[in-house]
C-alpha cells in the first residue's frame, strides 16, 4: 500500500518528547532585484541638466545678491562717513562765514553810526534840523470827494459807488 | 593589587588636576574680581578717555539789542593763537615765529619774543579773538615755512569767540565788556552774565585704534545753548543825543566827568545814560584818555605805572550815574517843597522875607542865600525859583526832623534802588546820609538845601520821577525783555510801583513850580521854545574833596510840563571857569530835551512871543530875473546879496524853505557855473543875539538861533561850525544862547 500520513495515527499522538526550541533559520532576505534602470532618453538628459542648471543658477543667483546687499550695505556705510565728513565741514565753514557775516555787519554798523552819520549830514551835506514850518497839517475831516470827466463834482462818494460796476468796485477795493 | 594601584593614581592625578584646575581659575576669579569691584572706576574712566572722545561746545553768548532791535553787541566765532615753544629749536625758527606773530597779529615783537622764549611750556597764549582773514594769513605764513621751519608744529589756533560791540564807546559805561574767558566784568555783561552765557553742548564720539573719530552711528551729540538776548529799555538815538550833549559838556566845561540819565517818567524805563569820559568796548584795556595815557607813559617806574594804570582803568569803567555819590544841592529843595506841601506845613501862598541869610537859634554862623543881598519879600514858588537857602531852611525847620526824614526815606534815599546794573552805590547811615537818631535840627537846616548828605544821580533822578507822575515811587529799570536765539520772548519786565510817596495835587503843584523856574527862574537856560519844561538847578560843594573851590553842577529837568514823558538829569563833575547848575548843566539838559521831544514826535506849542522870534522860511527866487528876486527878499525882511553878472536867479543860498533867521542874508548866483562863493566862518561866541547876527551877515552867513533867547544878559556859548572854517556864503549856523543873570543857587 502507498503510505499515507493521514493513517499514520502516530502522527495524532501527543509528541511527548523533549522540545528543542525550533532552530529557527535565519531570515534570508529576498536577493534585491536589480533592476537595471533604463538608460536615461535624450529628453530625458536634457531635462536633468536644465534642472540642474536651473538650480545652479538660483544658488548663483541667491549668493550674488546677498553679495550685493552686503556690498551696498558697505557702500552705504562708507558713503554715510562720506557725507558725514562733508556735513563737518561744511557746518564749519557755515561757522566761520557766520562769524565773518557778523564781523562785517558789525564794521558796517560802526560806520553808519548816528555819529557818522550826523555829522556827514551836518557838515558835508549843509543838512539842517526839520524846521516846524516843514510840517504841513492836512485836514481830512471832510468827506471823499469825487471830480468826474465832464466837471461834475459830488461830494457823496455813496453815490459814486452805486454808479460804478460790479467789476469797477472790486477793482477800485483792490487798488 | 595592581588594580587598586591604578586607581589610586588615577584618583590621586584627578584631584591634582582639579587642583590645578581650581587654582588656575581662582586666580582669574581674584583678578577678575579686582579689577572690576576694586580698580572697576579707574579702568573704566581709562577707557572711556581712551575709547571716547568728549568734546565741548562752547555756547554763543547772547546778544544785546536796543529797546529798537539794533544790536549793541553780539559774539561770533574768533580764533585764539598758541605757540608751542618747547618745539623751537633753532634761532632761525625764533625769528620766524617772532616776525611772522607779530607782523600779521600787529604786536610787539618783544612781548611775542619773551612769549616764545618759555621754552619749558607746551603752549603758550599768544593772542585771542582773532578774526578768520588774520588766521587766513597766518596759516598761509605757516604753509609757507611748512617744509624748511616746521612752523606748523609750533604754531597753532584754537577755536575762541570775540564779542562785537559795533558803534565802539556807544553806552559804554552801561553795556560793560567781557573778558578773555567771554565772562563778563563789568555792566550789563556782569549783571546779566548767566543769562547770556547759555550752556555748553558736547560732543560724545567713539574712537578708533588710531584715536580718530569713528562714524556717525556712534557719536552721541547734545547742542549747546545760546545764551539768551538782553532787549534793553535804552533807546539808542535818545542815548546818542545825550552823549552828543554831554561830550560837548566835557570839553566845553574841562569838568572832571559828566554824566546823565533819561528816563521814562511814568515807567521808571532807563531811556539813556552815559558817563564821560568813556571807553571803547572793543578795547576796553586800553586807557582811552589821551592825557591820562600821557601821563601813566611818563611814570618810570614799571609797578607804578602798572597801578596808575589799573586805577586809570576803572575809572574809565566806572558807571558814575550809578556808583558815584554827590551832595544834590538846590536839587534837593522839591522834595523838600514836596514834602512841605503834602503835611501842609507850607502853602504856594506861604511868604518869607529873603534878607541874604538866616541864622538860626542853634547855629553860630549864618546860612548864606546865594543873592547876599537878599530876595526881599517872595512866595513858596519864588522861593524855588530864586533857590532860596534861608526860604528852605525856614521850610525845612517849619517840617520837622521827623517828617524830613519821613519824606527823605519814601523817595528812596537810604535804600539803592535796585537798578539791574551792578556797582550801585549803597546809602551808609552815618555816612552818605545821617541816622535817624542823629539826625539833628543842625542837620536839617542844611539838609533842607541839600547840603551835608550824598546821593547817587540814579536815586535822585527816580525821586524826581515820582514828583513828575503824580507821586508814584518807580523801579528803576534797563533790561526790557530777555530773548531766546530766536528772538521770542522769554521774559519781561513790568513797571512797578514800590510806593506813593505824596498825593497827586501836590505833585501838579510842585510841576507847576518847577516850571517856573525854567520860566523865570535859575533854570532859564533849560528853557526850550515850544515846550514847557520843568526843571531845578543845582550847585553843590564837594565836601569830600581836597579842593574848596570844587563844584558839582546839576540839573533836573522835566517836559512836557503838563504831563511829563521824560526827566533829564545832567550832573557836571568840577567844570572850570562857571560852575553854577544853571549856567553848566541846565543848557545841556535843554538841548538833549529839544532832540528828545522831536525824536518823540511830541510835537512843540508856541507861545505868541515864542512865534515872533522864529525864523522864517527862504522864499523861491530862482528862475526870476535879479531885480523880482531883490524885491522878493526884501519884502520879507531878508537882504539879498548877488553874485555873478547874469538877469536871471540860476541858484540862491539858502535854498527855498530853508529857515533863515529874520534880517538874515539870501544869496543869489545869477551864472549856472559861478563858483560857489566861500567865506570863513567869524567867532560867534560870547555874543548877545544882535551881535551874533549882524556879525555872521558881515560874514555873508545866516544864524539860527537855539536856547533862550530872551531875557537879561544873553550870549551865545555855541556854534555849530567851527570858527575859521571855510564855507558857501549864505550857509546857516546854528548859535547856542543861554543867560548868566540870576542862575545862580550856591550861596
Amino acid at each position: 500500500m502507498a503510505s499515507s500520513n493521514a493513517y499514520d495515527l502516530r502522527l495524532f499522538e501527543p509528541n511527548t518528547a523533549p522540545r528543542r526550541a525550533p532552530r529557527r533559520e535565519p531570515e534570508r532576505r529576498p536577493k534585491p532585484k536589480i533592476v537595471k534602470r533604463p538608460a536615461p532618453t535624450a529628453a530625458q538628459l536634457r531635462a536633468q541638466q536644465r534642472a540642474a542648471f536651473r538650480q545652479t543658477v538660483k544658488v548663483l543667483s541667491l549668493s550674488a545678491l546677498v553679495l550685493v546687499l552686503f556690498a551696498a550695505r558697505l557702500y552705504g556705510s562708507a558713503r554715510l562717513d562720506e557725507v558725514n565728513h562733508q556735513v563737518a565741514d561744511l557746518e564749519d565753514q557755515l561757522s566761520i562765514v557766520t562769524s565773518e557775516n557778523t564781523r562785517l555787519n558789525m564794521e558796517l554798523k560802526s560806520k553808519v553810526s548816528l555819529e557818522r552819520v550826523d555829522e556827514y549830514a551836518t557838515n558835508v551835506l549843509g543838512m539842517v534840523k526839520q524846521g516846524s514850518y516843514q510840517i504841513e497839517y492836512v485836514d481830512l475831516s471832510a468827506a471823499d470827494g469825487v471830480v468826474v470827466a465832464n466837471g461834475e463834482q459830488t461830494g457823496n462818494s455813496a453815490q459814486q459807488e452805486n454808479s460804478s460796476s460790479f467789476f469797477e468796485k472790486i477793482k477800485a477795493y483792490l487798488s | 593589587m595592581a588594580k587598586r594601584s591604578t586607581r589610586m593614581i588615577a584618583k590621586r592625578s584627578m584631584a591634582v588636576a582639579l587642583a590645578i584646575i581650581f587654582a588656575g581659575f581662582g586666580a582669574g576669579v581674584v583678578s577678575l574680581a579686582r579689577i572690576q569691584l576694586i580698580h572697576g572706576e579707574e579702568y573704566k574712566e581709562k577707557a572711556r578717555m581712551q575709547q571716547l572722545s568728549d568734546t565741548t561746545i562752547s555756547p554763543q553768548r547772547g546778544t544785546i539789542y536796543d529797546c529798537n532791535g539794533e544790536v549793541l553787541g553780539e559774539s561770533a566765532t574768533a580764533w585764539q593763537v598758541y605757540i608751542v615753544p618747547s618745539k623751537i629749536e633753532t634761532d632761525e625758527q625764533m625769528e620766524l615765529t617772532v616776525e611772522g606773530l607779530s607782523t600779521i597779529l600787529e604786536m610787539d615783537a618783544e612781548t611775542v619774543r619773551k612769549k616764545a622764549s618759555q621754552s619749558q611750556y607746551n603752549y603758550v597764549s599768544v593772542k585771542e579773538g582773532v578774526e578768520n582773514d588774520t588766521k587766513n594769513a597766518l596759516a598761509a605764513f605757516i604753509d609757507e615755512h611748512r617744509e624748511d621751519q616746521a612752523l606748523h608744529t609750533i604754531i597753532g589756533f584754537d577755536p575762541d569767540t570775540k564779542r562785537y560791540y559795533p558803534y565802539n564807546n556807544f553806552a559804554s559805561s552801561v553795556i560793560g565788556f567781557t573778558g578773555s574767558d567771554d565772562e563778563g566784568r563789568a555792566g550789563l555783561e556782569l549783571q546779566y552774565n548767566e543769562e547770556l552765557t547759555g550752556t555748553p553742548g558736547r560732543i560724545i564720539t567713539a574712537k578708533d585704534g588710531a584715536q580718530d573719530d569713528m562714524a556717525n552711528q556712534y557719536e552721541s551729540t547734545y547742542d549747546a545753548k545760546q545764551g539768551d538776548g538782553l532787549v534793553l529799555t535804552i533807546d539808542r538815538v535818545i542815548q546818542y543825543y545825550l552823549e552828543k550833549s554831554l561830550k560837548q559838556a566835557y570839553i566845553d566845561t574841562q569838568a572832571k566827568s559828566t554824566y546823565g540819565i533819561v528816563m521814562d517818567v511814568d515807567t521808571g524805563a532807563i531811556l539813556a545814560m552815559a558817563t564821560l569820559p568813556d571807553y571803547n568796548l572793543n578795547e576796553p584795556r586800553v586807557v582811552a584818555d589821551a592825557s591820562v595815557q600821557a601821563k601813566l607813559d611818563a611814570i618810570q617806574d614799571e609797578s607804578e605805572r602798572s597801578k596808575a594804570e589799573g586805577e586809570a582803568l576803572y575809572s574809565q569803567w566806572r558807571n558814575r550815574a550809578i556808583s558815584d555819590t554827590y551832595e544834590p544841592g538846590s536839587v534837593f529843595k522839591i522834595f523838600v517843597a514836596a514834602a512841605a506841601l503834602e503835611e501842609n506845613a507850607v502853602t504856594l501862598d506861604t511868604t518869607y522875607t529873603c534878607t541874604g541869610s538866616i541864622t538860626p537859634s542853634f547855629r553860630n554862623k549864618p546860612i548864606y542865600c546865594s543873592n547876599h543881598a537878599g530876595h526881599g519879600t517872595e512866595n513858596f514858588t519864588q522861593g524855588l525859583m530864586n533857590s532860596c537857602n534861608p526860604f528852605f531852611v525856614t521850610v525845612g525847620l517849619e517840617l520837622g526832623t521827623e517828617k524830613f526824614y519821613q519824606y527823605y526815606e519814601a523817595f528812596g534815599f537810604t535804600e539803592k534802588t535796585g537798578i539791574d546794573l551792578p556797582a550801585e552805590a549803597a546809602p551808609v547811615a552815618g555816612v552818605t546820609y545821617y541816622a535817624k537818631d542823629k539826625f539833628t535840627v543842625s542837620d536839617l537846616a542844611s539838609s533842607s538845601f541839600g547840603q551835608t548828605f550824598q546821593v547817587s544821580s540814579i536815586q535822585m533822578i527816580t525821586a524826581a520821577c515820582a514828583i513828575g507822575n503824580g507821586g508814584k515811587l518807580m523801579q528803576p529799570y534797563i533790561v526790557k525783555a530777555r530773548v531766546d536765539a530766536d528772538g521770542n520772548t522769554i521774559a519781561e519786565t513790568k513797571p512797578t510801583v514800590k510806593r506813593q510817596v505824596i498825593s497827586e495835587k501836590v505833585s501838579q503843584e510842585v510841576l507847576g513850580m518847577m516850571e517856573q523856574v525854567v520860566r523865570g527862574g535859575t533854570g532859564r537856560n533849560g528853557y526850550v521854545a515850544g515846550y514847557r519844561v520843568a526843571g531845578k538847578t543845582g550847585t553843590s560843594e564837594k565836601l569830600s574833596g581836597t579842593d574848596a573851590s570844587a563844584r558839582i553842577a546839576s540839573f533836573v529837568g522835566m517836559a512836557p510840563a503838563n504831563d511829563p514823558k521824560i526827566a533829564v538829569l545832567i550832573v557836571v563833575d568840577e567844570p572850570k571857569g562857571q560852575t553854577g547848575g544853571g549856567a553848566v548843566a541846565a543848557p545841556v539838559a535843554a538841548e538833549v530835551i529839544e532832540n528828545t521831544m522831536n525824536y518823540l514826535n511830541i510835537e512843540p506849542q508856541y507861545t505868541e512871543e515864542e512865534l515872533a522870534t522864529l525864523d522864517l522860511k527862504t522864499p523861491t527866487v530862482t528862475n526870476l530875473s535879479v531885480s523880482e528876486a531883490k524885491q522878493k527878499i526884501e519884502a520879507e525882511g531878508l537882504t539879498p546879496k548877488v553874485i555873478g553878472d547874469g538877469d536871471t536867479v540860476s541858484y540862491q543860498m539858502p535854498e527855498a524853505g530853508q529857515t533863515i533867521a529874520k534880517n538874515g542874508v539870501v544869496v543869489l548866483y545869477t551864472e549856472q557855473d559861478s563858483e560857489r562863493s566861500k567865506v570863513k566862518v567869524p567867532d560867534l561866541s560870547n555874543l548877545s543875539v544882535a551881535e551874533a547876527s549882524r556879525r555872521a551877515l558881515n560874514a555873508g552867513l545866516n544864524i539860527r538861533i537855539a536856547g533862550i533867547t530872551s531875557g537879561e544878559g544873553i550870549v551865545s556859548y555855541r556854534q555849530s561850525i567851527d570858527k575859521d572854517t571855510e564855507v558857501e556864503a549864505g550857509t546857516i549856523i546854528t548859535v547856542y544862547f543861554k543867560t548868566n543873570t540870576n542862575i545862580d543857587d550856591l550861596a
